[in-house]
């Protein structure tokens, strides 16, 4: 929360500086000054980066920069990089009262080679983007009309922050939803902790990609998720729809009534009751608002403190009814949207069509549309959506008309979507009648919602329990337990979307593979096929790098979260994006990122089969486990999540209370394995929508699709499925 | 709130049981609603599980608030908001009808009469009341400049239903303005038009019109004017940021050459100012989005910029301050522009807006409301909508019907006394059923004042009876003349009650068609 407010500040001290010009030149675009020095901890990196950045325009216009003078070092001539660019910088020093030091600098760019090429070569890098964005950065310089001024550059190219929009829509997808924000909260949160671990305090994810700054009518600084979650009337459990954090409501009275002299009567639902994790919950928060009371929690002594929270992590065990039961993050009032009219039990709103009868001839659709333009406007350059859906019911046609309106809105903005689902929707059908029902829903909701993404992850298994790892213990019947999986492995998958990039090449010394969703969505569509439909794969944990069973193969201990996928898989020309954060190297000893590096590639090398191209993202922060985070560990997992070699026997499952953090890997994979998911669907339309005389072409219709739409949604189907075709067959004659 | 009127397991019931269950349901779902009905009626405050607050007065947001459950319950409140969606009005009284000519139809049944009976009857009296409404009916020409004292009395009738008196007389001419700022000679009226835009404010209950456009959002750029008066406007629909679908051939700016060319044809404009010394001003509003890069170009040349902009408002901008909405700026001319006097940014915590107003003719509008929380300004809002809606039927029914019972009372004295004789056998009571169950609406309106309804039922007839068009007065128990009053409803929100109430009751009657019905009402046809 700080360093956004940090940045915040800093991004406002240097537009103050940009208007402070002092000649002018044929543009009427005054000189720039950049005030590097005005920025708080910038990093050797971005002053490297803001040297090739800043150019003059052919003397016509001079811009300096000011620097700290131990920044000087990065001022040499001829300095080298990526062997395109050469920069050559005056060496004349010039002095202003205004900067500290400063110095014109001058760079001359050479033609670029074409980008280069992955096709059928099977590689490795660490980061597919180096070869061809560096250059064109100064693509951007090269035309005198768009030279911008100097602390815009730093604002929007070195720092560059791109925001990503959340949108949840179902119940099971605001249950991961829900866990996927108490991590960001949680990182948040021991970030600000004095004595916190240092690895999370300098995680080098920029919580602005997801957050967003915001302020009450009060003035009080507000940072919440910029999520937009649609849910059912009354799934909000004892949250308030309208959230706390912009409303401090007083208990309301009949007086307080503006609109109407006349009677009033009130009808009160009875109260859900907030269960002891939610309660301590509130008393923080009332403690925190009122500074005069005692700080009770933290007066409490090491044990009491125990015990209070080893009995929050039973009742939710025990006890989770809404998404809501575990959540500790304070949503902003307009991300909470609540379907309304939807006279339906919940049990019935199984299928397609009833979803999209709950949007027909109201305005909650456009209501929906205008909760996503307030977040999205305020973005200046928003990488993308980031969609999650429950689509086991009626919420996927309600996602699919959020997702063609966005579309149609925001044409170039790329959507990553992520379907979830509870084990709860493989139940049996019961019926023939609703077996069919079911593999039709399957079917429509698959094709509508991947013709408007870009890039879908099917995520959502029969059963966790069995196909996880033995060091997970997952009760499939709590979707509290099934969801945090789920949710663990996609805040894995964002990482590199929020690693503070300082330009599109550069690593850190700590993180490596940052890449935004326009580029893993490119990663994918533009090498050996084009397929859009992935797996998710996850560790959770990965075995250590010198694990001696495993002989540290982070990749042996992937196990697929997509359901009907082929268990081995020989595709050689998969594409792979793998994200590992938070990696051991033995014991609790936290990995480097070249140890990860070194180790990835040697288990690629040593591996089978291997991909065609995979990209590598290495991030030092672990997953950190919040207190509401279920007890699904095994009892040889510790602290850190290491493996324990003697652990207690018979010992309980464990949670939050045992252990502070996991290491995670979770991997993208675009291979020939998703084909029988994908048959599957098209399978069902044909036999039970599109075939003469199918056995579901009257309920096709009753969900509002005409022949000719089947018609199309099967050939979408089968388009998507034609690219592994045309791929099997070259690889044939390869 | 949840309303189990009946257990649902509708299919394993008899026959006859099945009938009594809808009847019930009919009369559960009548009993919640009646004490919303009219000007006295009560408003409801709903308190949710989170403590969360609604406020409502209305049939059909009550209803939506409301999990139901049981199927028939359902299907009456389905076809009352499908009430609401056509016409706008009348979902109350739709569900008060409903449920009376179940009522009525109950006490023969017990008797023995079969429900088939009833239906025929049911059949005759709607025909007959249809047409007895197109006599009824008061014809209010429009033509080119409308009446709008009586536009005035239809919005100030429905708005006394919802807010209390001196509000709702406040926002009466608010609503007739709006509507009549957004018509069109010989077009049908589109009241997207007007905008609604709230604010929350701590301490205002405050709603005015504002002729021009509110839109919800601000510049966002520190150096762009807060102010700027004489502006010159550009409505347009172009994306002015990095191009991402190249976003992985780098970050070229592909489409940095209309960024240019908007710039340097807004320039122009600005150079032929200062030409011609006047003091005119630039806005651009766009619907895609702005980058900051461009931000600041615009910025420089003093000319404020909106990104993000509703699809909806560029139609309505345009209307509101003339030139046209542009998809690229290849070729921008004067043309294009719109005008308004005064450009302004309001900044109310992180909530901006930026309030375009003083146009010429403007064929926009937009009504804003304040309030200090949520549900004043939900109440509002949809009191509003109400009066906009009452104000447009009225223009396109080109006729309005004496309210306050008026119609419903002679309506029923036209059943009993001209069309009951007409009918053969037994269909006669279900033609007496129908026009017992019209008398609903006079009755609750009397209940919810505290009057005694035998009292007002009797003197109404009477008075109906000496030839006179009555109505109830609300406040004495007296008869009284609507017209004198000016209370009156919306002829097509009349017609559809009298239309649908009948079709419904009929379905549950007849059970074994219920529950088939049941099944398909999802979408209403
Ligand atoms: N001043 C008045 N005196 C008597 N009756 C009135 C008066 N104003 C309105 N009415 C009557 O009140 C009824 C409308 O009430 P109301 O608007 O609460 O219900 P509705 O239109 O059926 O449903 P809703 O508005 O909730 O969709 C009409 O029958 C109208 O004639
Ligand atoms: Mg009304």
């Amino acid at each position: 929360m700080t360093s956004a407010l940090n940045s915040f500040a800093a991004s406002k001290l240097s537009m103050n500086a940009a208007t402070s010009s002092s000649c002018s030149d044929p543009h009427t675009i005054p000189n720039c000054i950049a005030r590097l020095d005005t920025i708080p901890n910038l990093s050797d990196e971005v002053y490297f980066k803001a040297t090739m950045v800043l150019k003059d325009d052919a003397g016509a216009r001079a811009i300096f920069m000011s620097m700290p003078e131990d920044r000087m070092k990065y001022w040499e001539p001829k300095k080298k990089i990526n062997k395109n660019i050469e920069i050559n910088f005056n060496k004349q020093p010039f002095r202003s009262s205004r900067c500290p030091s400063a110095f014109p600098l001058s760079l001359n760019p050479k033609p670029l080679p074409p980008a280069t090429c992955h096709r059928r070569l099977p590689s490795f890098s660490s980061s597919p983007a180096v070869n061809y964005t560096v250059p064109s950065v100064l693509n951007v310089l090269l035309s005198p009309s768009t030279l911008l001024p100097a602390t815009f550059l730093l604002q929007q190219k070195l720092l560059k922050m791109r925001e990503l929009v959340t949108i949840q829509v179902g119940t099971f997808a605001n249950y991961v939803g829900s866990h996927f924000w108490n991590f960001q909260d949680e990182l948040l949160g021991l970030a600000e902790e004095p004595n916190g671990d240092s690895i999370i305090k300098n995680s080098c994810l920029d919580m602005d990609v997801l957050y967003r700054t915001g302020e009450t009518q009060q003035g009080i600084p507000t940072y919440s998720p910029r999520l937009l979650s649609v849910g059912f009337q009354g799934s909000l459990g004892c949250l308030n729809l309208s959230g706390s954090l912009y409303d401090n409501t007083s208990p309301f009275d009949s007086k307080d009534v503006l609109t109407w002299t006349g009677n009033v009567s009130r009808c009160v639902a009875e109260p859900h009751k907030k269960n002891l994790f939610l309660q301590s919950l509130s008393e923080q928060e009332h403690e925190r608002l009122d500074v005069s009371k005692d700080d009770s929690y933290n007066q409490m002594n090491g044990s009491q403190r125990l015990i209070q929270d080893k009995d929050q992590v039973e009742c939710l065990e025990n006890d989770v009814k809404f998404w809501t039961d575990f959540c500790k993050v304070q949503y902003h009032h307009r991300s909470l949207y609540e379907l309304n009219s939807s006279w339906t039990d919940i049990q019935k709103f199984d299928n397609y069509g009833i979803g999209k009868d709950v949007l027909a001839g109201s305005l909650q659709l456009e209501e929906m549309n205008e909760r996503l333009r307030y977040f999205v406007e305020e973005c200046d350059h928003i990488q993308g959506f980031q969609f999650l859906v429950d689509d086991s019911g009626g919420f996927s046609s309600v996602a699919a008309e959020i997702l063609e309106s966005a579309a149609d809105e925001y044409t170039n903005t790329p959507v990553m979507l992520y379907s979830v689902r509870d084990p709860d929707a493989y139940a049996y059908a019961g019926t023939q009648k609703s077996s069919v029902a079911r593999a039709l829903h399957d079917a429509v909701s698959f094709s509508r919602l991947s013709s408007f993404s870009k890039l879908m992850v099917p995520v959502g298994l029969p059963s966790l329990r069995s196909a996880l790892s033995p060091l997970l213990c997952v009760d499939d019947q709590k979707p509290f337990h099934t969801s945090a999986v789920y949710a663990a492995s996609i805040h894995s998958i964002t990482i590199p979307f929020r690693m503070q990039m300082l330009g599109p090449a550069t690593d850190s010394a700590d993180t490596t593979g940052a890449m935004d969703v326009g580029e893993i969505v490119h990663t994918f569509s533009s090498q050996s096929w084009q397929n859009m439909v992935t797996i998710l794969d996850v560790a959770m944990p990965p075995s250590s790098l010198t694990d001696e069973v495993k002989q540290g193969n982070v990749l042996r201990n992937l196990r697929p979260l997509t359901p009907e996928v082929k268990e081995y898989d020989e595709d050689l020309l998969a594409v792979e994006s793998l994200v590992v954060n938070g990696a051991l190297h033995s014991g609790n000893h936290r990995a480097t990122m070249s140890q990860v590096k070194d180790s990835v590639f040697k288990a690629y090398q040593s591996g089978t089969s291997k991909p065609l191209f995979s990209h590598l993202s290495v991030a030092p922060c672990p997953l950190p486990i919040p207190l509401p985070f279920p007890s699904i560990f095994a009892s040889s997992i510790g602290q850190h999540g290491e493996l324990i070699s003697n652990p207690a026997q018979g010992a309980q499952s464990r949670g939050s209370l045992e252990i502070e953090s996991i290491p995670m890997a979770a991997r993208l994979r675009s291979s020939t394995a998703i084909m029988p998911f994908m048959e599957r669907r098209l399978g069902s339309l044909r036999r039970y929508g599109i075939t003469r005389g199918a056995p579901g072409a009257e309920l096709l219709s009753s969900w509002g699709f005409g022949k000719e739409e089947v018609d199309e949604m099967g050939e979408h189907l089968s388009k998507l499925l034609t690219t592994f075709d045309t791929h099997s067959q070259t690889s044939d004659s390869d | 709130m949840s309303l189990r009127v009946l257990n649902p397991q509708a299919e394993v019931l008899n026959k006859s049981a099945a009938l009594h269950m809808n009847i019930n349901a009919a009369k559960g779902l009548q009993d919640v609603l009646k004490t919303n009905l009219g000007p006295k009626g009560t408003i409801k405050m709903l308190v949710g599980g989170a403590g969360d607050i609604k406020l409502t007065k209305d049939g059909n947001t009550l209803l939506k608030e409301m999990q139901i459950q049981n199927p028939t319950a359902i299907m009456i409140a389905r076809t009352a908001v499908a009430q609401d969606d056509t016409s706008g009005d009348g979902t109350t009284s739709t569900v008060l009808f409903i449920g009376e000519l179940m009522k009525q139809s109950e006490r023969y049944i017990d008797e023995g009469m079969h429900p088939r009976v009833l239906v025929d009857g049911f059949d005759i009296a709607k025909r007959a009341t249809l047409e007895f409404l197109e006599k009824f009916k008061t014809p209010v020409v429009i033509g080119d400049a409308p009446d709008t004292e009586i536009l005035k009395m239809v919005a100030r009738t429905t708005l006394r239903t919802k807010l209390y008196e001196a509000l709702a007389d406040q926002l009466t001419d608010i609503v007739v303005n709006g509507v009549l700022c957004i018509r069109k000679p010989d077009e049908p009226i589109d009241l997207f038009m007007v905008e609604i835009m709230h604010m929350r404010h701590k301490f205002d209950v405050d709603t005015r019109l504002v002729e021009g456009l509110v839109l919800d959002h601000g510049s966002r750029h520190p150096d762009m004017k807060r102010r700027a008066e004489n502006c010159y406007i550009l409505t347009c629909n172009v994306s002015l940021e990095y191009d991402k679908s190249e976003i992985n051939a780098g970050f070229f700016y592909s489409n940095a050459e209309q960024r240019e060319k908007m710039v340097a044809a807004e320039r122009r404009q600005v150079d032929e100012r200062v030409c011609s010394g006047e003091d005119k001003n630039f806005v651009v509003i766009n619907q895609k989005g702005i980058d900051p890069p461009s931000l600041d170009l615009l910025a420089r040349e003093g000319i404020i910029a909106l990104r993000r902009a509703k699809r909806r408002n560029m139609e309505r901008l345009v209307l509101a301050c003339g030139g046209e909405a542009v998809n690229s700026v290849d070729d921008l001319t004067e043309d294009c522009l719109g005008w308004a006097g005064l450009v302004y940014e309001h900044i109310l915590g992180e909530e901006k807006y930026t309030f375009v107003e003083n146009v010429k003719n403007p064929r926009s509008c937009t009504i804003l409301i304040k309030g200090p929380n949520d549900h004043t300004i939900a109440q509002i809002k949809d009191a509003v909508r109400d009066g906009l809606r009452s104000v447009k039927n009225t223009i396109e029914d080109e006729a309005v019907v004496l309210g306050a019972g008026a119609f419903e009372v002679a309506a029923r004295q036209h059943l009993v006394n001209n069309i009951r004789k007409t009918v053969q056998g037994r269909a006669q009571l279900g033609v007496q059923a129908f026009a017992d169950a019209l008398m609903v609406v006079p009755k609750t309106l009397a209940e919810n004042s505290g009057l005694d309804t035998q009292n007002v039922i009797i003197a109404l007839t009477d008075e109906h009876d000496r030839g006179n068009v009555v109505g109830l007065n609300l406040h004495t128990e007296e008869p009284m003349d609507p017209q004198m009053e000016g209370i009156f409803d919306n002829y097509s929100v009349k017609r559809q009650i009298i239309n649908s109430g009948p079709v419904i009751a009929s379905q549950l009657l007849l059970v074994d068609e219920v529950i088939r019905a049941g099944r398909n009402m999802r979408k209403p046809t």
